[in-house]
């Protein structure tokens, strides 16, 4: 008992800390500093890695469909959040489009400014995410009844379908084809991405600790056990894909808010395989290990590593190696190296507040013996 | 008389051409302990995966606490392949209906006469049909039966596997507590915000008392697969426990285990069946435990039932002795 209360302290010890640093940040730092981006691209991140985690690490199915569904959930956030005033330039090859609303505008008419803006946004974000989850219940029908590489590949196909799909010139009046959607409102600080991302993480690690995430691990470790202990496979496989797909919609809207543009092209299988890498580095079933890894990849891709190309990294000028590119392939070197000493990822299946826990004697007397 | 818990009825398996289950019979009545033997290969696991719902049987009923809840008939392309009971109802091939009547029909060229001869066929098919619909009206509907495993299983039949199948990665805790997941009644939001705590906090106890009957409290932090042989057989009779079930089937719960180890599971099998009421529906190739506690005994042997009675029957069945050791060519 006072074990897993030690834990509870340290995990939330950490999460004050957390929320502390980036709202340190946030006050000494200006908002387009690099240290504010990286936060919140990588709050982001971490967002999409964990619910890609619920479906690839922790109910065993293998999908690459999160950047479809992040689309979907940008597409409806830009789509409801765009002023109307600036939406005639916006949609200028549309006609101004035919949404001629914008939810935040709405809300801020009886809520006040910046009350009713945020409530406007927020409400977006959750359409984005409901729509990704419907869509995931649809494509859910035929697909989940693959299994491991197939599941992927048609998850895969599907993303990229998706992708097509909202570049398709006739959706214009709506999407504006593969033309940019732009000028809507984002989240100044990096609080209020962390506490967003932070809240949705919380409901994916209730629910994972829950008696549904309980059967989600069953299905994953042994599904004919799973399925002979009672646990319907394809209502709890339905189930994992629509959560995970919510919470990739909503993610997708927040990286949308994070850009400040939204273009399908963006939206490529490169960049599901970009969360996939997270999920992997982090530990396939760990939640914290999904969060930390996305901290380091953001920070590294996006900070720490800039130097590599362009011209100067560590104080050490080379221009003629350190140029476009050189970044991508020291960075797959950084990364093979973990892959390589970290077999199961950063954190394997542990949580952070397991770190707590003291190896067991036994196994290392095991060892020993062999 | 006592209630039938299990009630197997004309169940034939077929892979494709294969006959693995022949016309399998067999009733399990409240509370007795029936052992279902036969040589390696004999269709054993076969009939418990009929029985589970992991295979759809060709052709047979499965009745469970006196309702049906698998029935099938030979369909598509095993209309023409069965070959179990009342095989001539459903083959296409005229030639198993009467080998005469089709050697005539073949030979008539006339095409008016042959006409005839083929009503008078269907129409003898169409009596015998309606003949059996009369003895079970159950017979020949079109209706299947064929619900997946977790619906059986929360129908309050559980099963544990020949080869262990325990969820490793997670603590002997966790493996009880999963399997009480199909009994739970809060929904996704109401478990995800915990506002079923009560409900949880109530398996939770369940599974200590579960773990302390079965004798693994101490070792309910360990992971499953880290326990001793013997002890993850257990566990898995804890989970399969953990559903709920009215009838427990046990695949070769003594498999692997030494002299010493049956002896304690057939201890423990008795004491559980008093304990939660059950009915057990057992394969074992341990005779000694078969024999110990078994109230009756079905044999199988190439898929067909050789034999069913009482252990001492069993023993001295003369069908049984040659399925076992052999017969002599020339005997």
């Amino acid at each position: 008992m006072t074990k897993s209360r030690k834990k509870t302290i340290f995990l939330a010890a950490v999460l004050v800390v957390l929320l502390a640093a980036s709202l340190a940040v946030d006050l000494a730092l200006p908002s387009y500093h690099i240290a504010v981006k990286v936060i919140k691209k990588a709050t982001v991140y971490a967002l999409v890695a964990v619910s890609m985690n619920l479906l690839n690490g922790f109910t065993g199915l293998f999908s690459l469909g999160q950047a479809g569904f992040m689309l979907l959930g940008a597409m409806a956030y830009g789509v409801l959040t765009i002023p109307v005033a600036s939406r005639a330039g916006v949609y200028q090859y549309f006609d101004g489009g035919l949404v001629q609303f914008s939810l935040p505008e709405i809300f801020s008419g009886f809520l006040g400014d910046t009350v009713g803006t945020t409530a406007g946004m927020l409400l977006a974000l959750a359409v984005g995410g409901v729509l990704s989850a419907i869509v995931a219940w649809l494509i859910g029908l035929p697909v989940l009844r693959l299994k491991s590489d197939y599941l992927a590949i048609a998850t895969l196909g599907f993303a990229e379908i998706l992708r097509a799909f909202f570049q398709w010139n006739a959706l214009g009046p709506i999407t504006n084809g593969s033309n940019l959607l732009r000028g809507y409102p984002d989240f100044e600080n990096a609080t209020s991405y962390i506490v967003l991302a932070g809240l949705l993480i919380a409901v994916i690690v209730l629910m994972i600790n829950s008696t549904y995430g309980r059967a989600f691990k069953a299905i994953r470790d042994d599904e004919v056990a799973a399925e002979a202990m009672g646990i319907n496979l394809a209502r709890h496989k339905r189930m994992a894909f629509i959560i995970s797909s919510f919470f990739a919609g909503v993610g997708g809207g927040m990286l949308a808010m994070y850009n400040g543009t939204i273009a399908a092209a963006s939206f490529k299988s490169s960049m599901t395989y970009e969360i996939l890498l997270i999920v992997v580095i982090g530990g396939i079933g760990s939640i914290s290990g999904s969060v930390i890894a996305s901290f380091l990849y953001i920070f590294s891709s996006e900070w720490l590593l800039r130097g590599l190309d362009s011209g100067t990294f560590l104080g050490i000028s080379a221009p003629g190696i350190f140029k476009n590119g050189f970044r991508m392939a020291v960075f797959s070197v950084i990364i093979m190296v973990i892959v390589l000493f970290f077999r199961r990822g950063l954190m394997g299946d542990k949580e952070l507040p397991d770190l707590l826990n003291r190896r067991p004697k036994r196994s290392r007397k095991e060892a020993a013996g062999k | 008389m006592s209630q039938q818990v299990l009630n197997v009825e004309n169940v034939t398996m077929q892979f494709g051409g294969v006959v693995a289950v022949d016309n399998l019979n067999l009733r399990i009545d409240q509370g007795e302990i029936v052992a279902l033997i036969g040589p390696n290969g004999a269709g054993k696991t076969t009939a418990f995966n009929v029985v589970t719902g992991v295979y759809q049987p060709t052709n047979g009923r499965v009745s469970f606490l006196g309702d049906t809840i698998i029935r099938n008939h030979p369909q598509g392309k095993m209309k023409k392949l069965y070959k179990g009971e009342h095989a001539d109802l459903y083959t296409a091939r005229p030639d198993l209906r009467d080998p005469e009547a089709l050697k005539e029909l073949e030979s008539q060229k006339d095409p008016e006469l042959r006409a005839k001869m083929q009503a008078a066929c269907d129409k003898a098919l169409e009596e015998r049909k309606a003949r059996l619909r009369a003895q079970d009206p159950m017979a020949f509907t079109d209706k299947v039966l064929a619900p997946t495993p977790d619906r059986i299983t929360r129908m309050g039949m559980a099963r544990t596997f020949q080869n262990i199948r325990l969820w490793k990665s997670q603590s002997v805790f966790d493996n009880v507590l999963t399997a009480m997941h199909c009994r739970t009644a809060g929904g996704l939001v109401s478990a995800t915000f915990r506002l079923n705590r009560r409900e949880e906090a109530q398996q939770r106890s369940r599974v200590e008392e579960l773990l302390k009957e079965v004798g693994l409290w101490d070792q309910r932090g360990e992971k499953a697969d880290a326990l001793p042989y013997g002890k993850q057989r257990r566990l898995e009779i804890a989970r399969a426990l953990a559903t709920e079930p009215k009838l427990l089937l046990l695949d070769e719960p003594a498999a692997g285990m030494n002299p010493q180890e049956t002896d304690e599971l057939t201890a423990f099998i008795g004491e559980i069946r008093k304990k939660f009421g059950l009915t057990v529906f057992l394969i074992e190739h341990h005779m000694d435990l078969v024999m110990d506690i078994s109230d009756r005994i079905y044999v199988l042997d190439f898929g067909k039932l050789i034999a069913e009675g009482t252990p001492a029957e069993i023993q001295n069945n003369q069908r049984v002795i040659d399925a076992y050791l052999g017969v002599a060519e020339d005997a």
